[in-house]
């Protein structure tokens, strides 16, 4: 590999520790760094001793279960990798320094695959944490992830280069007839798969689902992965285990192999990647010169809302870029999808039970905030370098708080009825009644999460980069975080359900306790904004803000 | 070397339907220094990429002293330099590692001394231990025209290269361009104010939708469009803003 490419791999690693080190400097960030290493330690700690005790160890889930949905898994996640364009994903210095360097096509690309192990592998280790303890041999399952995790990468660069060989040597009715061919396989696949899933609870359904031919067919080439995560013994961990470093080096070796020239579409992907993080996640970006962009035939627009203070106009804002960004609505349909599976899948209570449906409802409504944060950041936090022109407007801090918090709250809200709708159906066993109380609860309890969510981020403001990548003290600032909204909704729980109880002795009527509950509830949250407004009129633009 | 330095013969770019460059020709001998100028959206950005070998081109042939920048990619790419509009910097690597990992990608030996060269004609040298991160927009610009310096390019590429300097800045910028050249190095900028670098360049390349409307020297410029009025500025709309365009091709 050219020299510069070792040293540059070999200094940035190092540049990132001389960060973390900078950052602990100030008081900030020691706080943000120490709680991540106590989140980091004391979660590894349970892991471990969940995974090394039979007592506490959780039924361990047949084998053929596992051999079937841990390729499965991997091929998805690829497939995820390939199309979201983070395969051939380089950063805006390695473009504009490597690009024009001579550097030879498969050094930039070993450079590429190297440098991002590391990260792969620490994901690798982050998962096995929480995964091991479910395989025969944990020593397996932990070699198992960490190949995982290698072969996703290496496979979803496989399939970019695939898809720039297609680019490049393909006529355009040709790329069209591929990709066409390709989404109909993909249908087929689910089509074919859903056919065959047997009647029965989700998650009997969702095994036969993963046994389907097609899903075995589809997820053939991660076989090896799923055999050495399931094996029960040493010598086929052994034997699955080279079979799966063999996989992984097949990849590797067909990604070198391609002799396709990359750098126009890693440079358009990562313009595209560079503008979709602004969007979601910070200031917006000039687009590039050349770049292609067709204009929308029609446009999403928000209501306006008549929010005292002005604060309407910059709830319109956010509403509005939140509603032409479906891309960030994205992630948290699939974090409902995963939270319906793992809380409601298996779950359907028998007629007249109705204990499941209310804890249900209480466990959605309560722990969602807490667990997910709000994962639609159309907030402060995505407005982290238009502070300056937001102390700029001429409104009240609190009233700024407002405009930006409501949407976010709203949406929230709105995702968590949509989850509670999908808990309902999927149960059966939640009552008409309870819906209709969460329909009134849900937002209090979302606007206090966005409320404490944006106080944090305030006080100990943090930057998602370029390439996704948070500051090392982000894990222990969610842990904060964690804690912080524990105990305010908490409070607000407690409140509400004081209100509850008591307007619902004295009254005997459940819309009347509901309605108590909700107002009791929303009472918190207006010092709660006027605490955010005051955080940010405090804001110092020149000190507080991290380095983009 | 004598020869043209830079030679683009027909070359396009297209994405889809869309034609981002159409059929431009022209060269850059040693010690020019020719202007790319055109409006937003004129194809500037794809030609210089198509320099310096990121682009693919669609159609005609880029070389880079002498050499074909598709099927010679690595020996173009060792004889030329480009600096892009935005300055993107490896935010954990200090000034001097940038310098140091540059000079390791081009195999410079003996870099120390052109380096802290470099750093004091780019009034950088008290910055030299400074992370990217801790720079202003134009010493960041500055550190990245540092690297392209290093390893003595013979071809030259500027993308933007005045935004986010300040006049200092941007006459320290002009001096070492202009030293360049007289060294022999064949320099192209793009800018979309030709007023802004008309007395830096001795010859323009004026495009607009992609198409080259003129390629010649800076008084072949103001002979050619002496009716459009006194200024190089006013050439210029007059050019860019006039009917649809009208390619002609001449080497600066």
């Amino acid at each position: 590999m050219n020299p510069g490419l070792r040293l540059l791999a070999l200094r940035l690693a190092r540049g990132r520790l001389r960060l973390v080190a900078r950052r602990m400097r100030t008081v900030r960030g020691a706080i943000g760094i120490g709680a991540t290493a106590l989140f980091l330690l004391g979660f590894a700690a349970l892991q471990v001793y969940g995974a090394s005790h039979t007592d506490v160890r959780s039924g361990i889930p047949a084998p053929g279960t596992m051999r079937t949905l841990v390729p499965a898994l991997v091929t998805v996640l690829t497939l995820i990798a390939a199309v979201s364009e983070r395969g051939l994903y380089f950063t805006p210095p390695e473009t504009a320094f490597l690009f024009p360097a001579p550097i030879g096509r498969r050094e930039l690309l070993l450079y590429n695959l190297l440098t991002r192990l590391g990260v792969q592998l620490l994901s690798g280790l982050w998962v096995s944490l929480f995964t091991v303890r479910y395989a025969p041999l944990p020593a397996a399952a932990f070699a198992a992830v960490m190949l995982a995790f290698v072969y996703m990468y290496v496979a979803a660069q496989a399939l970019s280069l695939g898809a720039a060989a297609a680019e490049a040597y393909l006529s355009p009715l040709a790329r069209n007839l591929a990709r066409a061919a390709a989404i109909g396989v993909v249908l087929l696949v689910a089509a074919s798969a859903a056919m065959s899933a047997a009647p029965g609870t989700a998650g009997e359904r969702f095994r036969s689902l993963l046994q389907s031919p097609a899903v075995r067919a589809v997820s053939l080439p991660a076989r090896p992965l799923g055999e050495l995560y399931a094996a029960a013994t040493g010598g086929a961990a052994l034997a699955w285990g080279a079979a799966s470093v063999a996989l992984v080096l097949a990849v590797v070796g067909l990604v070198l192999s391609f002799d396709v020239a990359f750098t126009e579409r890693s440079l358009s992907v990562g313009q595209r990647v560079q503008r979709r993080l602004s969007r979601v996640l910070s200031a917006p970006a000039g687009d590039g010169e050349g770049a292609v962009h067709p204009a929308p035939r029609w446009r999403a627009r928000a209501p306006r809302v008549p929010l005292p203070g002005r604060a309407g106009a910059l709830a319109w804002r956010q509403a509005t870029e939140l509603l032409r960004t479906p891309r960030a609505l994205l992630g948290p349909l699939i974090f409902g999808a995963v939270w319906l599976v793992a809380m409601f899948g298996g779950m359907r209570a028998a007629p007249g039970e109705m204990d499941a449906g209310r804890t249900s409802v209480l466990a959605t409504a309560l722990l969602m905030p807490v667990i997910f944060g709000n994962p639609i950041p159309f907030d402060f936090r995505r407005d982290l370098d238009r502070l300056a022109y937001l102390r700029s407007l001429p409104l009240r801090p609190t009233a700024v708080a407002m405009g930006q918090l409501f949407p976010a709250a709203v949406f929230f809200a709105a995702f968590e009825m949509l989850v509670l709708l999908g808990a309902a159906r999927l149960t059966g066993s939640i009552p008409g009644a309870w819906l209709a109380g969460a329909a009134v609860l849900v937002l209090p309890v979302a606007w206090g999460a966005a409320a404490v969510e944006n106080l944090l981020f305030l006080v100990l403001p943090y930057r998602v980069g370029p390439d996704g990548r948070a500051g090392a003290q982000f894990l222990g600032k969610a842990l904060l975080l964690m804690v912080l909204k524990v105990l305010t909704l908490g409070v607000l729980a407690a409140a509400g359900f004081a209100a509850w109880w008591g307007v619902g002795m004295l009254t005997r009527s459940l819309p009347a306790a509901i309605g108590a509950a909700g107002v009791v509830m929303l009472i918190p949250c207006i010092p709660l904004t006027w605490l955010v407004g005051r955080t940010f009129a405090r804001f110092d633009l020149t000190a507080d803000a991290p380095a983009p | 070397m004598t020869g043209p330095v830079i030679e683009l013969a027909g070359l396009g770019k297209h994405y889809g339907d869309r034609v981002a460059v159409d059929g431009v020709t022209f060269s850059v001998p040693a010690g020019r220094i020719v202007g790319l100028v055109g409006p937003n959206g004129a194809g500037k950005t794809t030609t210089l990429r198509a320099i310096a070998g990121i682009h693919a081109p669609s159609a005609g042939t880029v070389r880079v002293a002498g050499h074909d920048v598709v099927r010679e990619p690595v020996q173009a790419k060792r004889r030329l330099a480009l600096v892009p509009d935005e300055p993107a910097l490896f935010s954990s690597l200090t000034v001097w590692e940038h310098l140091e990992f540059t000079a390791r990608v081009y195999g410079v030996r003996d870099w120390r001394e052109p380096a802290a060269a470099l750093l004091e004609e780019l009034e950088l040298a008290e910055r030299r231990d400074s992370l990217a991160d801790e720079l202003s927009r134009g010493m960041r610009q500055k550190v990245a025209v540092a690297c392209a310096l290093l390893h003595g390019p013979a071809a030259l590429l500027f993308d933007e290269p005045l935004t986010g300097l300040d006049p200092r800045g941007i006459r320290t910028l002009y001096e070492v361009i202009r030293r360049r050249a007289a060294a022999g190095a064949a320099v192209l900028l793009s800018s979309h104010l030709l007023g802004q670098i008309e007395g830096l360049c001795t010859g323009f390349a004026v495009m607009r939708q992609g198409r080259l409307l003129f390629a010649g020297t800076r008084d072949e410029l103001r002979e050619r469009y002496a009716g459009a009025g006194g200024s190089l500025e006013e050439v210029f709309f007059h050019l860019t803003e006039g009917d649809a365009p009208r390619p002609l091709a001449a080497a600066p």
